[in-house]
């Protein structure tokens, strides 16, 4: 890979910014910052508001309320090509008529750049992204991931102030995306790119992203780095949208607010709150968070005297279902599960991790 | 990838070829035949009857004319039936299909009856009947085809190409220039050719809003009012040679554009 001189992404604020079709709230309220040089992922499900609020951001739509500035001069109302910004589109949108070449020289050529000079760093960003052997191909002979290639470098060769992906690597098939999704990102900070990447794939948000915004409904669920959403997520829907777990309901016995204790199916738990909790709470237990043995195993068991219901054997991990008097809980452990469903076990949940709701 | 022969539409192809190909070689067959009498046995071989054409000055201003007015009526007919295509696709406004169907009429209308309404509209409009008016009726019989064939591609166009455009930096009459017209280059091509054609071949229109223009299909309207006389068949198969070429260019095009890219 060559590195090249390009300077450095600018910030992106997005303030408060609102966007209804008719009486349906797409975007409801959003405010986030990526700072200069960091990658940011917005992750939601379909109908969630992400691409309106990254088609804002690049002119395509208009905003109905709130600012975005892009290093710190606002963008609201501005045509699409007048803000700097690219963007990676979902289906690439190459231009079929030019050649790969063309395709990323076009940026620079529209913006007044010599045939020469755009000619030759056209030539310099296939170079970073491994394409300049196909640089006289026409978009139609490539495949899947080239064609990704091409429209990253695409919009790079412009020197955007903000790089916006919209699902960048979802068309492509699942191996080629895991590869594609670490070099992207290793692209991207070797060049200090700021860049705003949407995503309903919550595994290329966590490989790629600094920080990760969950949006649902149209309202910004929780920012924050990757491991915090799912250690600590704030609301249910990040709770239930990131990985698995269960959720299980517990009353308040003691504790203080930052570590209140709760009776969950007969026994002690401590958790972790981030605000005053109510006398009765909803708790997040990850499946690693619950440790499974054979009954007697475990010194101090939280549960003891559980059944196994069901136990899956992945390879890698084992994936159990413990029947604590009536409750389900989902636990996870390295390897051969070593238990048979039906079986008596013990469960031990890590104390001060499950989430209060 | 091996094909199989099937028999049917061979024998459908071949039927065609016949059936089109009849009329044309007959007409050539007797251009080349020195009796003026079109009966079989041909009676020897001959130019003569291409001398004589060429020898006719008519035909080589009639020739003018037509080639001048197909050009124009090229021009403006590509020009407005590309728009017009863009409204049919991409428009959003109310009675659209009403409006879109009012665009079509001339495909549907008899080209006589068409060309009798021009008459009297350009009569009553007060519009002095010449080369203007039979371009002007030229144009309204031809852009509806020019549309239609521009159509095909738009409705495939992808419009994230014209917002990827805009996102790297060009702006709207950039984009058009470089990216939208561009990709839809095949069809608005055919279209102009098209309407080439449609202009140079067409007659009533010429007979009706024409008042003194001898284009080529009025030269020979008026050289076979006393029977139709050899330098006519002469003429006939020399302009089927040029419209064969001239199609023959267009064809692949036509093909490609039906099938979609690749």
């Amino acid at each position: 890979m060559t590195e090249i001189a390009a300077p450095k992404g600018h910030a992106l604020d997005i303030d408060r910014v609102s966007k209804s079709y008719g009486r349906f709230r797409a975007v409801d309220e959003v405010s986030l910052t990526v700072e200069p040089g960091e990658i940011v992922a917005i992750l939601g499900p379909s109908g969630s508001g992400k691409t309106t609020l990254l088609g804002m951001v690049g002119g395509r739509i208009a905003a109905d309320a709130g600012d975005i500035r892009i290093a710190g001069r606002s963008i609201v109302g501005l045509p699409p090509e007048k803000i700097d910004a690219a963007t990676v589109f979902q289906d690439y949108a190459l231009f079929p008529h030019l050649s790969v070449l063309e395709n990323v020289g076009f940026g620079l050529r529209v913006r007044g750049m010599a045939k020469a000079e755009a000619k030759a760093r056209a030539l310099e960003m296939l170079e970073i992204v491994g394409l300049a052997a196909l640089a006289d191909r026409a978009v139609a002979q490539l495949s899947g991931g080239q064609r990704q290639r091409v429209a990253t470098a695409r919009a790079l060769a412009v020197h955007p102030g903000v790089l916006l992906l919209d699902e960048p690597l979802g068309a492509l098939d699942r191996q080629i995306r895991g590869r594609l999704q670490e070099e992207l990102a290793r692209l991207l900070r070797s060049l200090h790119v700021t860049a705003l990447l949407v995503t309903h794939d919550q595994e290329e948000a966590f490989t790629m992203a600094d920080r990760i915004a969950v949006m649902h409904g149209g309202k910004l669920e929780q920012f924050g780095p990757p491991g915090e959403l799912y250690r600590w997520p704030a609301t249910e829907f990040v709770a239930t949208f990131l990985g698995n777990g269960t959720i299980v309901e517990g009353r308040r016995v003691g504790g203080d607010d930052e570590s209140p204790v709760f009776e969950v199916a007969g026994a002690q738990v401590t958790a972790r709150s981030r605000r005053q909790p109510t006398a009765t709470a909803r708790l997040l237990l990850r499946p690693e968070q619950v440790a499974v043995g054979p009954a007697g195993s475990r010194p101090a068991p939280t549960w003891s005297g559980c059944r196994l219901a069901a136990a899956v054997d992945t390879g890698s991990t084992s994936r159990l279902t413990v029947d604590v008097g009536g409750v389900m809980i989902e636990a996870i452990g390295l390897g051969s599960p070593g238990l048979a469903p039906g079986q008596a076990v013990d469960c031990t949940v890590t104390s001060g991790e499950p989430v209060v709701l | 990838m091996r094909r199989e022969f099937h028999w049917f539409p061979a024998a459908v192809t071949g039927l065609m070829l016949v059936y089109s190909l009849l009329p044309i070689a007959t007409f050539t067959l007797f251009s080349f035949n020195p009796s003026p009498f079109y009966a079989f046995p041909l009676t020897g071989f001959t130019i003569g009857w291409y001398e004589k054409l060429m020898a006719d000055g008519r035909i080589g201003d009639s020739l003018l004319a037509s080639v001048g007015i197909a050009a124009a009526v090229m021009v403006l007919a590509t020009v407005i039936g590309t728009m017009f295509a863009f409204f049919v696709v991409r428009a959003a406004v109310p009675f659209k299909r009403l409006l879109a169907g009012l665009g079509f009429l001339p495909l549907v209308v008899p080209v006589l009856v068409l060309a009798a309404g021009l008459q009297v509209t350009f009569v009553e409009a007060g519009l002095p009947l010449g080369f203007g008016t039979v371009i002007l009726g030229h144009v309204i019989y031809a852009t509806p085809f020019v549309t239609l064939m521009v159509m095909a591609p738009l409705y495939r166009y992808n419009p994230v190409l014209d917002a990827a455009a805009r996102d790297l930096g060009a702006g709207p009459f950039t984009t058009l220039r470089l990216v939208t017209l561009p990709i839809l280059w095949p069809g608005i091509r055919s279209g102009a050719l098209l309407a080439f054609l449609l202009s140079f071949n067409e007659w009533a229109i010429a007979f009706f809003t024409g008042r003194g223009v001898n284009s080529l299909p009025m030269l020979i309207y008026s050289l076979q009012r006393n029977g139709l006389p050899p330098t006519v068949l002469a003429y006939a198969a020399l302009s089927t040679a040029v419209v064969a070429v001239a199609a023959l260019a267009v064809l692949p095009l036509l093909t490609r554009l039906l099938r979609g890219p690749k």
